[in-house]
């Protein structure tokens, strides 16, 4: 079961569980084992509420409930749950760091950068005045490759990108000059481009300083890519735990493959047959749109761009993926596309149907959180009835049948039917939502990141049931996301956008064949876990800030 | 150490000790012998009485300042020297009045028949510019001028015959201010909140929340007995009484019936008061089809139980009176006037007899009005019920409302009678004014007599013959007596009048 | 600019304010026979009073009256005072301030550490007290708490005034009243929001970094804490104003909050339309420094909108 590379392990987790005290407490966490040696990247792999989170919060002591744990969690030699107050704020201290999910949201950010770094250094240098604290926090935020590091000290967390923030969390992290990182998902809330930096930070920075690292995460390609060892957490069990080359090329639980199955990328094959085309339903022509702060910005003409020279189709029968980072119009494209937002110049036409032109399109869209975009408080049945009774559906036996057939269409039992939106998983939501949306008999859904919000396998599920869609019903979908890797699953065309222009609109076979623009060629090689390793190390490309991306 | 207290206090004159009691009242002289607290709901903003015609300037002027003449409110309603010690009729237009001697403002200026002239003058009454002309309107209108004869002689002068010259002068608008003062203060705005008259107490202060009055110590009928006399606002009932019982006031105003418990149940503590000179009526219009029958109207009057409604609503602290008059009356009060009936069965003889079909009759009233109205209008409304007739029961906000023609039936008011005299009741109640409602030319020929005869005999003949066909030909009925109640702590001795006046000349503190 | 947009902006909606307010108080009734009864006063005298207060001709003649008046700087004559309706208004105004600057010192001093500690300890007994406290609080009305502690201190104990202004004494009851009722509710929010600021992820952040309770309590929570509350709390003030209505009744304070109540029953339109124009102001001032406050706090929305 050990890996051992030096004696002592930094963490030693003992048939740990965790439980919310209750009536009937509830076990979130069961007999979870571990080791952590000196130097180990271990990665800790599973879905949303496998109890990754729970266990890595549980050994900072920082569970948002009080929790009833059994078995031990002993970290850098000391007994994490045996600590009183003043030890245990000096273990957070000099022990371990954490890095979390959403750097914007783990900084305050009412409070500049640099107060912030001072306030932490003050605990470690309580004799410093304040020019050397200034110093050394410049010197840190060097020492995660910011630029300008002096300068950033005076800004807001909202002022810098994604990026630059998780790195200033880093920085934070490693000012005590901790044995541990506690890393929980610390890419999930970034761009795609700016993912691959951060790890390769953490990377550098575990070689550096001989840090141990722990990841927690749901990416799969991350793990394949870096980790040392893997562990894959499955409803609070451990599933299967090794080395990582040997985790990756033969899982042995059925779960595990399953993950890594999901994860896969497949290359899209050069050799696509072509396909007929088809009639064009929706087409952008020339679309302008710029989004102004304030009218005065309107009127010097400083706005942020959404849309420059917008031009692409979506053909009947056809997935278009339209991919960029936050900021780059993408939504804003979707938006106009059903009418939400209205172009400042340029057309978009939604053509009418083949068979009969005076038949309009129907179009529809399919939300990111599909929690926000369902009534909580009504059952699913109770919501599709209501659009269909919305649409003039009198007959309620009529209504039920399209209803039971719809929701099979999408992969669900109907069971679902009965249950209040609060009681579905983030998969089974959103193909309700899907459900609702072919409710109508579509030609033409707009997705805007329809995966965003649920687990990777879902992912693969909700995936299949467009491509199913699409193959059976000849519906074309506009499928809005960041995440290159289901492009590559399903769609016929893709649309790159940047800065609100179209950067590549390719067909999907010839996307990865080498002849793409740079940026593109950057997205791609930043995609985790694809056959061919990118060979990179952290300073090769690095995006220009921009106001665009920050204020994605 | 009483006495030097007091003796102190009028020796620092009015002006630091009125700040020490209106800064704090109950620790300064709350249990001397001469303060009496008055809670109101609401207090007068400004202390000239032509400015403000309302139960609260009512309640605080009427101890500011003083008439020519008076009325024994309290008696058979005849007329009292006040100001002038003597009046004489020089003829039917024509009252000629001498003044008393010695009276003072409170300034410590004389009053001379200039001011009294100037008191009834263009700047302040007769100029329809002047912000006094509206107030002064209700009562003397038909005084044309006032002269000076002599430095105390003074006539005033009718516009028409007018037997009720004497009790105008007793009206309201009529008090005699300081011709000096009122110039000095700028006219009505500055003299409002300054003001200088002859009564009992002079204003140490008038302020949003008390108003502070002090016994004057020059007062021509003799120092009142009451040495500090403050009003303070206390809008809320509750508050009221609460500060009645916890010893913040010693005189509370408007206590209706079901609020007596609190106060009786406390052994300091007592309700006075009752009926004033004001009718309960329920009014009738005659362009309703249903009321066009004066059978109809008589049989809705004779429906009524009004000893119950008296009872069950008013403690039976209030009157059904016999005809449209009170006894301050006096000559003209017809004690002999036979009681009102209660006779449903006569009703509704009379309905069938007049043919009324069930149709229902408008009922409007204003809730917020003449006290219990709802619960007096309920009432009424059953009664009604019993004899058949159908009542429609309006709520109304405003008197837009109440009076908003078609649509109108039966309608609650009051008459007030602010002056001792059927002219400026029944008459005025009832004049040419509203012939649109009802009309009686009969009435009208008998109210001419009533307003210009000068042979008593005459007018009571009259107004014998004009409440005959009030009852005959209903243009109202008549309910009760209105009440004012008051809860007083024992040991301040004070008889309310039966009027809207609060007079405190004769009160004292045990 | 900006600035000059946003009071351009105020002007614009306090004149539509006394527009409406001019034309429905007089839609709703004519005001003469609302302050005197015609069954009491004779028809000369009501022409007299219509004519002297500028109640003839039609609204629209009434209305451009007033606003020439207003742009002279008159704001109209009280009818129930005879004098100048800003004289009127401004002689209240002391005391309202007086009872709702304490009123609002007392809510702040009970419902900030009260607040806090009940999140702090959620849960625990002192959040339950505090909850179960605030509901009753809370659902007390105005009238019966004030009447409550008349009965109290001035009927059986005979400690304090019950009625009037002037010492003291006088004020501690009406404050009570309303900062108690108040604090009620100004508890909950503080509570709330500081359990949303305890859950936020910068909190758990910087204990991870192993700051004291001390420090994050100070630096992470209350500096988040207090963006809320700085929006709720003019809010509550303006409630002040309107509990003062109730409160000044009773304890016969003499302030705008029972002017208003006057003034409506007895129509006194001048003074109602000096009132309101001057809570629309005193609010749309608030409002601009609890903006221009809010930007300080949260460089978000100043910083974002200047980059």
């Amino acid at each position: 079961m050990t890996f051992s590379t030096t004696d002592d392990p930094v963490v030693k987790v003992d048939n740990l569980s965790i439980a919310i005290a209750g009536l009937i407490p509830t076990e979130l966490v069961s007999n979870v084992s571990f080791e952590i040696r000196k130097g180990d990247y271990f990665a800790l792999v599973g879905e949303s509420g496998s109890g990754k989170s729970i266990t890595c919060h549980a050994m900072m002591k920082l569970l948002p409930f009080t929790p009833i744990i059994k078995g031990s969690i002993t970290v850098d030699g000391q007994d994490v749950y045996a600590l009183d107050k003043r030890q245990l704020l000096a273990y957070r201290r000099k022990s371990v760091g954490m890095v979390f999910q959403d750097p914007l949201a783990a900084l305050n950010p009412v409070r500049t950068i640099g107060s912030q770094m001072l306030e932490t250094l003050r605990i470690y240098y309580p004799q410093a005045d304040a020019d050397e604290l200034r110093n050394r926090a410049i010197e840190a935020l060097r020492g995660v490759h910011i630029p300008e590091p002096g300068a950033r000290l005076g800004v807001y967390p909202h002022q810098l990108s994604g990026g630059l923030n998780q790195r200033v969390m880093i920085a934070l992290a490693l000012l005590g000059e901790p044995k541990l990182l506690i890393a929980d998902e610390p890419t999930t809330a970034l761009d795609m481009s700016v993912q691959a930096e951060v790890l390769d930070l953490i990377d550098e920075l575990r070689r550096k300083n001989d840090l141990t690292v722990l990841l927690v995460t749901h990416d799969l390609g991350i793990v394949r890519d870096r980790a040392t060892h893997i562990a894959v957490l499955q409803r609070g069990r451990m599933v299967e735990q090794g080395a990582a080359a040997d985790v990756v090329s033969a899982p042995k639980a059925a779960y595990s493959k399953e993950l890594f199955e999901a994860a896969s990328v497949e290359w899209p094959g050069r050799d696509a047959p072509e396909r007929k085309p088809a009639p064009v339903c929706l087409s952008f022509d020339g679309v302008n749109k710029t989004f102004f702060g304030s009218k005065r910005d309107r009127q010097m003409g400083v706005g942020i761009p959404a849309a420059k020279n917008l031009s692409f189709e979506v053909r009947r029968g056809e997935i278009v993926a339209l991919i960029g980072e936050s900021g780059s119009g993408k939504t804003t494209a979707a938006k106009m596309a059903m009418g939400l937002e209205k172009p400042d110049s340029g057309s978009i036409i939604i053509h009418p149907s083949a068979d009969d032109v005076r038949k309009p399109l129907n179009v529809q869209m399919v939300f990111q959180h599909p929690r926000d975009s369902l009534d909580p408080l009504m059952r699913v049945e109770d919501q599709l009835h209501e659009v269909l009774v919305v649409h003039g559906w009198r007959d309620k036996a009529k209504r039920q049948e399209h209803i039971l057939k719809t929701i099979a269409d999408v992969g669900l039992q109907p069971h679902v039917l009965e249950r209040r939106p609060t009681f579905l998983s983030g998969g089974e939501a959103q193909r309700v939502v899907i459900a609702r949306a072919l409710l109508l008999e579509p030609d033409l859904i707009i997705a805007d990141e329809p995966l965003s919000a649920v687990d990777v396998r879902i992912q693969k599920h909700i995936l299949e049931c467009l491509q199913r869609l699409r193959d059976r019903l000849g519906i074309a979908i506009l499928l809005i996301t960041h995440d290159l890797r289901v492009v590559f699953e399903i769609a016929d065309q893709v649309v790159v956008l940047r800065h609100g222009r179209v950067v590549e609109d390719v067909a999907v076979s010839t996307f990865t064949d080498g002849a793409r623009d740079a940026y593109t060629q950057m997205l791609i090689d930043a995609v985790p876990g694809k056959a061919q390793p990118a060979a990179k190390s952290s300073s090769v490309f690095t995006l220009p800030e921009s106001p665009a991306l920050a204020a994605g | 150490m009483r006495m030097n207290r007091r003796t102190a206090f009028k020796l620092l004159g009015a002006g630091a000790a009125g700040t020490m009691l209106l800064g704090a009242p109950r620790i300064v002289f709350g249990q001397d012998g001469g303060v009496i607290r008055v809670a109101l709901d609401e207090l007068p903003r400004s202390l000239d009485p032509l400015l403000y015609q309302t139960n609260p300037g009512y309640r605080v002027m009427r101890n500011i300042y003083d008439t020519l003449l008076t009325v024994d409110h309290a008696g058979d309603g005849s007329v009292l020297p006040a100001l002038a010690q003597s009046w004489e009729r020089i003829d039917g237009r024509t009252l000629e009045l001498t003044l008393r001697d010695n009276v003072l403002f409170h300034d410590g200026s004389p009053l001379t028949a200039e001011d009294v002239v100037f008191s009834f003058g263009p700047e302040r009454r007769t100029n329809e510019d002047s912000p006094g002309f509206g107030t002064a309107q209700q009562f003397l209108s038909t005084i044309e001028s006032v002269e000076a004869v002599d430095e105390r002689t003074v006539r005033v002068i009718s516009v028409v015959e007018d037997p009720t010259i004497e009790l105008r002068l007793t009206a309201w608008g009529s008090q005699i201010v300081s011709k000096a003062a009122f110039e000095a203060a700028g006219g009505f705005d500055g003299f409002g909140q300054a003001p200088v008259g002859t009564g009992p107490f002079k204003v140490q202060s008038l302020g949003p929340d008390a108003i502070a009055l002090v016994a004057f110590q020059d007062y021509w009928a003799g120092i009142p007995d009451v040495s500090q006399l403050t009003y303070r606002l206390a809008p809320e009932l509750s508050s009221r009484i609460a500060g009645l019982v916890g010893g913040d006031f010693d005189i509370i105003a408007d206590v209706p019936t079901d609020q007596f418990g609190p106060i009786q149940s406390n052994g300091n503590l007592e309700i006075v008061g009752g009926t004033v000179a004001s009718m309960r009526v329920v009014k009738f219009d005659t362009r309703n089809e249903q009321l066009k029958d004066p059978r109809v109207r008589r049989a809705l009057a004779m429906a009524i139980d009004r000893q119950a409604i008296v009872d069950a609503l008013w403690a039976g602290l209030v009157e059904v009176p016999h005809g449209h008059q009170l006894p301050a009356f006096g000559p003209l009060f017809d004690p002999d006037r036979p009681a009102y009936v209660y006779d449903p069965e006569g009703a509704k003889a009379l309905l069938a007899e007049a043919g009324y079909d069930g149709t229902p009759i408008p009922f409007r009233i204003r809730v917020a009005a003449y006290g219990p109205e709802l619960a007096t209008s309920q009432v009424l409304v059953s009664m009604w019920q019993a004899v058949g007739v159908n009542i429609d029961m309006q709520i109304v906000e405003n008197f837009g409302q109440m009076m908003a023609y078609p649509g109108t039936g039966i309608r609650s008011g009051v008459d007030p009678i602010l002056v001792s005299d059927p002219l400026f009741g029944l008459w005025r109640s009832y004049n040419e004014s509203e012939q649109e409602v009802w009309s009686n030319a009969t009435f009208y020929e008998h109210g001419r007599v009533l307003e210009s005869s000068l042979d008593p005999e005459e007018r009571k003949a009259a107004f014998n013959a004009m409440m005959d066909i009030f009852d005959e030909d209903p243009p109202a009925m008549l309910l009760h007596t209105m009440g004012v109640f008051y809860g007083k702590r024992k040991g301040v001795n004070w008889d309310p009048l039966p009027s809207v006046y609060m007079d405190f000349r004769d009160a004292s503190v045990a | 600019m900006p600035l000059l947009f946003r009071i351009l902006r105020a002007v614009v909606s306090l004149w539509l304010i006394v527009t409406l307010v001019f034309v429905a108080l007089r839609a709703t009734g004519d005001p003469i026979t609302a302050i005197f009864d015609p069954d009491n006063t004779s028809q000369a005298a009501l022409d007299s009073y219509r004519q002297q207060w500028g109640y003839t001709g039609t609204v629209l003649d009434q209305y451009i009256a007033y606003v020439m008046s207003l742009l002279r700087g008159d704001f109209g004559y009280s009818t129930m005072s005879s004098r100048p309706a800003l004289d009127v208004v401004m002689e209240r105004l002391p005391a309202t301030m007086q009872l709702v600057g304490l009123s609002a010192t007392l809510m702040i001093a009970i419902g900030l550490p009260v607040g806090t500690m009940a999140a702090m300890r959620a849960g625990g007994p002192l959040d339950r007290f505090v909850m179960s406290f605030s509901t009753v609080g809370f659902a007390l009305p105005n009238f019966v708490l004030a009447l409550g502690l008349i009965l109290l201190f001035s009927v059986s104990l005979h400690l304090l005034p019950s009625n009037g202004i002037g010492s003291w004494q006088h004020l501690i009851m009406p404050v009570l009243t309303i900062g108690l009722s108040k604090a009620a509710i100004f508890t909950r929010f503080v509570r709330s929001a500081i359990l949303d600021t305890l859950r936020l992820q910068c909190v758990v952040s910087a204990r991870a970094r192993g700051l004291t309770e001390w420090q994050i309590f100070w630096h992470h929570i209350i500096t988040n804490a207090v963006l809320p509350l700085v929006t709720i709390t003019p809010l509550l003030v303006g409630a002040m104003v309107a509990a003062g209505a109730v409160v000044e009744s009773v304890f016969g304070w003499p302030g705008v909050g029972r002017l208003i109540v006057d003034a409506v029953s007895q129509r006194d339109l001048a003074v109602l339309q000096m009132i309101i124009m001057l809570i629309a102001l005193v609010m749309i001032t608030t409002n601009l420094i609890v903006d221009l406050a809010y930007a300080r706090l949260d460089p978000r929305t100043s910083a974002a909108a200047a980059h």
